[in-house]
């Protein structure tokens, strides 16, 4: 759960990455393009990895309240 | 080329497909057999109007301009997306729980069901989002033009006239076929996730056309990217990272994107499947931008509209299929957009601006607030898209596409304040939600939408360059000075600012309302409280009221399927339930998701004249409560005083009834006592008279002895009855006085002289002071001495005087050796008259302890029969010479 809230600050991170990295150089749009949908991509798996495990602590919720 | 015609055909078979769909979709919905409609990818498809015509072609033209940037719009929705167990949960519960039909609902609600503040939220939507219409209408007509061979003139403005006027039908015909928004519009759901296929297959096809086959291949593109004008890009971090935020900002606030994610959600745990998914989708969407751009500017001439490179590339290339299918993918994409957002707008536009209106102008008495709602809808619909064609008009269609996109985002994102504020902390309040709304809005209008205008034709190009007035820290793009900065990031810095200063800045200054505060607690702790705030007073409304104007509302139908829920569930058969409180909360809910928590609330206030309860109002029944309560403890307070007084005077009725029983005894045991001696007396005396001269000396000296002693008798009796009468009516008058305790006994056996028949042992401590009468006390010991010499039946009768000191009180304990007293005589014994052994022999009148309980009684003192002692024993309890008994104690320290 606590990945969960982790998450899109990692993303965050990884999104203002090129800006880190100085903004007097131009920034080369192949391979900063690369660096940004890479890390996309890897954010979308850790979702779809940590949805499962929320899905089911949400569901036990969901059913918790019911009773 | 593609004819006009065949493009006619083509859109028109589309829309007519989407027809089907929804069509069929509510069909299935209708007949219970759409579970696979409610599932977690519909959901996510459904997502996807975020992506517009605008993220369809300008995004192309986006990266043409300005290389990686356009990415920021993806980037943003998809941290929000990833990041959901954050807030999107927390939202979509709340809308679940409150049956929230819009932004504007939410605000509303949250802030007391305020009516100013939802109508407030529906203006600022309503302006930011109509030149978002109007972008999504012109990149229509800009694209039918464009394939239909006329490419880069003007486009037709009855192209957009024919758009808007379809799509307004369409909504129309599946947004508004129910009032209840809650009941969600599964027909566009489904339509939507279509068209979402549509467009993103449409957008890779162009894609991987122009990278395979226009390119040749990732490594071609790859190089071309390399060697293209955009293959580096000035990066701006500060217009970067405010881009993320704007469009994150954007995502959750703006109407259409609020409308599908939270009151279209079916379940909250379709998030968990969206929460990637759609990140994924956009993944895809943005995927061939850039090689689409760069093969675009690479191989169409100079000049060509960026813009619109998704569709002229495949032309040009002469891919006639796929640029139809290009073609259809940006009809989609605007379409789904301006029909979610028209269904949005027009419901916060009746439930927000109409129905207060129609409220308060006192139809609702009477109208058929259902038609009334669902005409509000539909001539907002029409309204809205009227307004996004005007500004389309007005505007010329020649700004560039992306650009205005972003002042619209910056536009809703002015709710973001209020809404986090609402949901995260319950020290918001309305007037600093409105107060930030207000301004946020008037700094986003100054700054961002009136420039967005063509020049001179809102604001005068002097006033741009110099100010209003000549005040020039106001100019609209430098804003306090501040200059050289982006305008985008300029107004969005300056709007949320001013905004997020006034929500905080008046929340802390003002005192929320009682509703506030529920409906505050019910939000921010939505994941710990179960229901709603309790809101209604039941017992005031009247079920048929009620149900007359839930029909006007829901229809007939499903009123009365409600009510008869209703009724079921309290055990009542027909059609009226009580209106208790668990119904009316639940009446409001169903109520609300068909026109808003605001007007619901004040309908339901209408029927129940005021019954519902404000806090003030609930502390005033508290109040009442509180008084009442403490009326009824007084009141048991008194009758239980009332009881014990009632039980006092029994007691004291029993005593007096006692008494009187006492009495009557009392007098025939004194006539008897009194008549036994004059019964003698006359007798003797009778004798004496009649006896004459020939009675002898020696009997006549008898009988005169024997009356003598009677007579002495007699007077005893009627002294002791003289002495128990004083002591019993508390006429006596003691003399206190600090004697030895051992004087006091010497006294008493030398007054009682009975030291030949009685043994006396003494072995106490006698040296005790009392603080008592003497005469009184030593009356006491005379008494018991003689009591000992008269009754102890013992050989050789002794009696045992022994004193100490026990509870700061003399005991003084009178124990002879004879049988004693028998147990059941040992009560009887203080009374009058009583005596142990019937023995005339004893000589008393039987008063003699009775007197003596009375003047122990006086002297502060006890007198009690002392069991165990092998004897008759009697405790005395004398009090003891303060003084005294202060210095013995002292002493007995030291």
């Amino acid at each position: 759960m606590d990945a969960a809230r982790v998450l899109p600050f990692a993303g965050l991170f990884l999104f203002f990455l090129p800006g880190l990295y100085g903004s007097d150089n131009p920034h080369s749009t192949a391979s900063t393009g690369l660096f940004l949908f890479g890390s996309w991509a890897g954010l979308i798996v850790a979702a779809a990895f940590l949805s499962r495990r929320l899905a089911r602590i949400a569901e036990d919720e969901g059913s918790g309240r019911k009773t | 080329m593609t004819t006009f015609n065949l493009l006619v055909a083509g859109c028109l078979f589309y829309v007519a497909t989407l027809f089907a769909v929804a069509f069929m979709a509510e069909r299935l919905v209708a007949q219970g057999k759409a579970r696979w409609l409610r599932a977690p990818i519909v959901y996510t498809l459904s997502l996807s109007i975020y992506c517009t015509a605008w993220t369809f072609y300008g995004a192309v033209g986006f990266a043409a301009r300005s290389g990686l940037e356009f990415v920021t719009i993806y980037l943003g929705p998809s941290l929000v997306m990833i990041g959901w167990w954050l807030l999107l949960r927390k939202l979509v519960r709340i809308g679940h729980q409150q049956r929230i039909t819009s932004i504007a609902d939410l605000i509303s609600a949250r802030f007391g069901k305020s009516n100013l503040l939802g109508g407030v939220v529906t203006v600022l939507a309503v302006i930011a989002a109509t030149p978002y219409i109007a972008l999504q209408l012109q990149s229509v007509a800009l694209s039918f033009t464009a394939v239909s061979g006329a490419a880069e003139t003007e486009p037709d403005p009855a192209i957009a006239i024919w758009v808007a006027g379809g799509l307004a039908v369409f909504t129309i015909l599946f947004g508004t076929r129910r009032v209840n928004v809650n009941e969600r519009h599964e027909g566009i759901v489904t339509a939507i996730a279509v068209e979402a296929v549509v467009k993103l297959m449409a957008l890779l096809a162009v894609g991987i056309f122009a990278v395979f086959v226009v390119a040749g291949g990732p490594v071609e593109t790859f190089r071309l990217i390399e060697a293209s004008e955009i293959a580096v890009w000035e990066f701006q971090p500060g217009r970067w990272q405010a881009l993320v935020f704007l469009s994150a900002a954007a995502f959750l606030c703006l109407p259409r994107m609020f409308h599908v994610m939270v009151v279209e959600n079916a379940d909250e745990r379709h998030l968990a499947t969206a929460s990637w998914a759609f990140p994924l989708y956009l993944l895809a969407m943005s995927l061939f931008v850039v090689p689409i751009a760069v093969i675009g500017l690479d191989r169409l001439p100079e000049g060509s509209n960026p813009d619109l490179f998704v569709l002229t590339l495949p032309l040009a290339e002469n891919a006639q299929a796929i640029a139809m299918l290009s073609f259809l993918g940006g009809f989609s994409s605007a379409t789904s957009m301006v029909i979610v957002a028209a269904i949005a707008l027009a419901t916060m536009i009746s439930n927000h601006l109409v129905a207060p209106i129609w409220l308060r102008s006192g139809a609702a008495e009477e109208g058929d607030l259902r038609r009334a709602v669902l005409t509000a809808r539909r001539a907002a619909i029409v309204g809205v898209l009227a307004l996004g064609y005007l500004y389309y008009n007005l505007s010329g269609g020649g700004a560039a596409l992306a650009s205005i996109g972003l002042v619209s985002f910056a536009g809703s994102a002015q709710v973001l304040p209020a809404l986090l504020a609402g949901i995260f902390w319950r020290g918001a309040t309305r007037a600093g939600a409105a107060t930030g709304l207000c301004l946020g809005f008037a700094v986003w209008a100054w700054c961002l939408f009136l420039p967005s205008l063509p020049v001179g034709e809102v604001i005068p190009a002097h006033v741009m360059r110099n100010g209003p007035f000549g005040l020039g820290w106001l100019r609209p793009q430098a804003l306090f000075g501040v200059e050289g900065s982006d305008p985008l990031l300029h107004g969005l810095f300056w709007s949320l600012f001013a905004n997020t200063l006034g929500v905080v800045g008046v929340s802390l200054g003002t005192i929320a309302t009682p509703m506030e505060r529920l409906q505050g607690a019910a939000m921010v702790n939505v994941d710990t409280v179960g229901a709603g705030p309790v809101s209604w007073r039941p017992g005031q409304a009247d079920s048929e009221d009620l149900l007359v104007m839930t029909q006007r509302i829901l229809g007939h139908y499903k009123a009365q399927a409600l009510f008869r829920s209703a009724a079921l569930r309290q055990g009542k058969t027909g059609y009226l339930p009580d209106a208790d409180q668990i119904f009316l909360d639940r009446l409001e809910r169903e109520l609300s998701g068909a026109v808003g928590a605001a007007t619901a609330h004040a309908m339901l206030t209408q029927i129940t004249g005021g019954g519902a309860v404000s806090v003030e109002e609930l502390m005033r029944v508290a109040d009442e409560t509180q008084q009442i309560m403490e009326y009824s403890a007084q009141l048991e307070t008194k009758s239980q005083e009332l009881s014990r007084t009632a039980a006092r005077l029994s007691e004291a009725n029993e005593k007096l009834t006692r008494l009187s029983v006492q009495k009557d005894a009392f007098l025939s045991q004194i006539s008897h006592e009194l008549r036994t001696p004059m019964t003698s007396i006359r007798a003797f005396s009778e004798l004496l008279r009649d006896g004459g001269e020939g009675m002898a000396q020696e009997d006549r000296e008898r009988f005169a002895g024997i009356i003598y002693d009677e007579a002495i008798r007699l007077t005893r009796l009627l002294d002791d009855l003289l002495d128990l009468g004083v002591l019993e009516s508390g006429q006596i008058s003691l003399r206190l006085d600090h004697v030895r305790l051992g004087t006091l006994l010497e006294r008493a056996l030398a007054m009682s002289d009975q030291a030949a028949r009685l043994k006396i042992y003494r072995p106490g401590r006698e040296d005790l002071m009392l603080e008592t009468d003497g005469d009184r006390l030593v009356q006491v010991f005379i008494n018991l001495i003689t009591n000992a010499a008269k009754y102890c039946d013992a050989d050789v009768p002794r009696l045992t005087i022994s004193a100490k000191i026990a509870e700061g009180m003399a005991e003084i304990d009178f124990v002879d050796n004879g049988s004693g007293v028998a147990a059941e005589a040992r009560e009887m014994i203080f009374e009058k008259f009583a005596r142990a052994t019937d023995t005339r022999a004893a000589g008393g009148a039987g008063l003699g302890l009775a007197i003596c309980r009375e003047i122990m009684l006086r002297l502060g003192g006890t007198i009690r029969y002392l069991p165990g002692q092998g004897g008759a024993a009697f405790r005395l309890t004398v009090p003891l010479s303060p003084g005294w008994l202060e210095d013995v104690t002292a002493a007995g320290r030291a």
